[in-house]
């Protein structure tokens, strides 16, 4: 399949799970009142409200969590040279979820503390893990990024295992599940907006410096040889790929599987360059995260499910089939 | 193109093909399956399913206790020691003049003033420990008690009482009965006759049905996320016996569980009750500012203890909820007590 039809599929594969997310909802306004709402034609007030202020920025904020999770999981496998290496398995994403919890204790309201604090607190808490788990690799000599990953694995359980404690204490089992299992459902445009400038910044920057990714995925080694500042890119690359996830945590909680799977199926159909990787994982995170927020919304209405359910529905069979075909050759 | 790029595209084609008609097929489904009959109430339920449960239990006292888990409570016996788990259920000990017989309560009992003494027991999860040290003769716990706390329980109680008070006031004021069948004497017997008057004469005074059909009400119990009380929740039961049907009437979970903010949007709820004492959020006032609840400043409070909590007063808030529902009282009045 050549380079430009790969990149129409995939442009067809957002636009369609954008559609479809569009036109799913378990309140029966369909694919043609979602198009008068959005031209201005609906008679009904209702469709309109359904349409602008429920489905679309639900929509608009999918797309962006489902980018930011994928691109920051492009660094980290990069970082580490290990297809395994996502947010949350390297305890960043759990580090997120513990500034959200703290934030949510310090503002003494669970629900909803200012997205920018919630952010903020986001963001240090996945810097402060990544941090430590960076710091094993300092001290292992041999085989660093398993060491990371391992390291990662304990250090994550651990923060989980407080922000998960710290949840239950503010006795309201509700919130522990949004912010354990992710949830899109209160999604407004200012959090479309805050979230949009952090992928578009970080993710232009990433693909900027995307060829710096491509000499680290060769060892340090090379890369120093190459011309690359291998500590400013490490720090660089690490800082980005935890800003991208502690951001999409602050808006949605935990949603597991696509920044794992997403390079897996990136790399399959655009090869492993990060000037194509990049922008190509962050459209197929966008898409299917969408498209997981469609089902999560609709399946079991009306309470719906969670999305992290959704995610790992999807993303793990896909996952499965790409090993076993890696398996038999 | 070569021979296995054709296929491929062909394959990834026919997928997109499928899942486009599996979505639809999904959507018109759904569209089927949310326009649930429940919103169309039928208001004179609750005084069936109150004579369904009084033909049930017969009206000759303790042999209708539901004891089929637990060791059957001897006639003659009259609890001394007892534990109860419940705010609503320690209002209605205190209502029947057995306060204090109270040993031990759960922490969030706080009425009566008499029963703030008691050792306070832990009830979610179940402390067995406290229990044990209060040395109960009767526990008396709520059929939606956790089933693994109700095994802690089951092991280490002598006698346990389960009772509805939960779910329905025609459950709630049997098991008034059933209560005072088990602590014994005319006072507990005269109390809970009284109480059962009362809740009938409310009844017949409630005309639950509306010139314009039965109003929507939603009733919260959270902004974020959003969830609601549906079907088996007491709010639910005060509702219908005011001929309102319940917005969240096909929840899926017992009593209250997440709910769809489009489902909330497609029903306009003309009332919204809050058990929150959260107030609305203002981004929620902009996006639902088209619902008839918020347009028409119909947003009451609910959070009164005695609204929410199954026991004796729940039939002050009924009065209440009527009032207000009828607008012969502001929506604030749900939220004050007696």
């Amino acid at each position: 399949m050549s380079a430009p039809l790969r990149w129409i599929l995939t442009g067809a594969f957002v636009v369609i799970a954008t559609v479809l997310a569009l036109c799913l909802g378990p309140s029966g306004v369909g694919p043609g009142d979602v198009w008068d709402a959005l031209v201005g034609a609906a008679s009904e007030d209702v469709t309109v409200d359904i349409v602008r202020t429920v489905r679309m920025p639900r929509v608009f904020l999918g797309l962006l969590v489902g980018a930011a999770l994928s691109i920051s999981g492009v660094l980290f496998q990069a970082l580490l040279r290990n297809e395994l290496a996502e947010p949350y398995l390297l305890g960043v994403g759990p580090g997120a979820l513990l500034g959200v919890t703290v934030a949510a204790i310090w503002f003494g309201d669970a629900a909803m503390p200012p997205a920018l604090a919630r952010g903020v607190l986001a963001f240090v808490g996945a810097v402060g893990v990544a941090v430590i788990v960076f710091g094993f690799a300092r001290r292992a000599v041999r085989r660093p990024a398993v060491t990371v990953l391992l390291a990662g694995i304990a250090v994550g359980a651990t923060v989980h295992a407080i922000a998960s404690g710290l949840l239950y204490t503010l006795e309201d089992w509700h919130h522990v599940v949004r912010w354990l299992l992710g949830d899109l459902s209160l999604a407004d445009y200012q959090q479309v907006v805050i979230l949009g400038a952090v992928v578009a910044v970080a993710g232009t920057v990433a693909w900027l410096r995307a060829r710096d990714l491509d000499v680290l995925t060769l060892g340090e080694e090379t890369a120093w040889y190459a011309g690359v500042e291998v500590r400013r890119a490490l720090w660089l690359f690490g800082g980005l790929g935890c800003l991208l996830a502690a951001a999409a945590v602050a808006q949605c909680g935990l949603v597991g599987f696509v920044g794992l799977v997403v390079p897996h199926i990136g790399r399959r159909l655009f090869g492993s360059g990060h000037r194509t990787l990049i922008p190509a994982s962050a459209l197929l995170g966008a898409g299917l995260l969408v498209l997981a927020d469609g089902l999560a919304r609709t399946l079991h209405a009306p309470q719906g499910l969670p999305l992290a359910v959704v995610t790992a529905a999807l993303g793990a069979p896909v996952l499965a089939g790409l090993v076993l075909r890696r398996v038999g050759g | 193109m070569s021979r296995v790029g054709r296929t491929t595209l062909l394959v990834v084609a026919g997928m997109l093909v499928v899942f486009v008609f599996a979505t639809y097929a999904m959507l018109s489904t759904l569209d089927r399956q949310f326009r649930p009959e429940c919103l169309d109430v039928v208001a004179d339920a609750p005084r069936a399913k109150f004579a369904h449960i009084a033909e049930e239990a017969g009206e000759d006292g303790i042999a209708t206790i539901r004891y089929d888990l637990f060791p059957t409570l001897p006639v003659t016996m009259r609890p001394q020691r007892i534990v109860s788990t419940l705010p609503g259920i320690t209002e209605m000990v205190a209502h029947l003049g057995a306060a204090d017989r109270l040993v031990g309560v759960s922490p969030w009992c706080d009425m009566p003033a008499g029963a703030v003494n008691p050792a306070r027991i832990t009830v979610q999860p179940f402390d067995p420990e406290a229990m044990l040290a209060a040395k109960p003769d009767l526990v008396i716990i709520d059929r939606r008690l956790h089933r693994r706390d109700l095994a802690v329980i089951r092991k280490r109680a002598p006698y346990v009482l389960m009772l509805e008070t939960s779910r329905s006031l025609p459950e709630l004021v049997h098991s008034m009965k059933l209560l005072a069948d088990v602590l014994g004497g005319a006072q507990a017997q005269a109390a809970a006759a009284a109480f059962r008057t009362r809740y009938e004469g409310l009844l017949a005074g409630i005309d639950p049905v509306w010139e314009d059909g039965p109003p929507r009400v939603l009733v919260l119990g959270g902004w974020d996320p959003l969830y609601a009380m549906g079907r088996g929740s007491l709010l639910d039961d005060l509702l219908r016996i005011c001929g309102c049907s319940n917005v969240a009437c096909d929840l899926r979970t017992d009593a209250s569980g997440p709910f769809s903010e489009e489902l909330i949007l497609a029903r306009r709820p003309a009332w919204i009750l809050v058990t929150s004492p959260e107030p609305m959020p203002a981004r929620l006032q902009a996006r639902w500012k088209n619902l008839p609840a918020v347009r028409d400043g119909q947003v009451a409070p609910a959070w009164a203890d005695d609204v929410v909590r199954g026991g004796p007063r729940i039939l002050d808030a009924l009065e209440r909820l009527h009032a207000v529902l009828r607008a012969s009282k502001p929506p604030a009045y749900l939220g004050a007590m007696k």
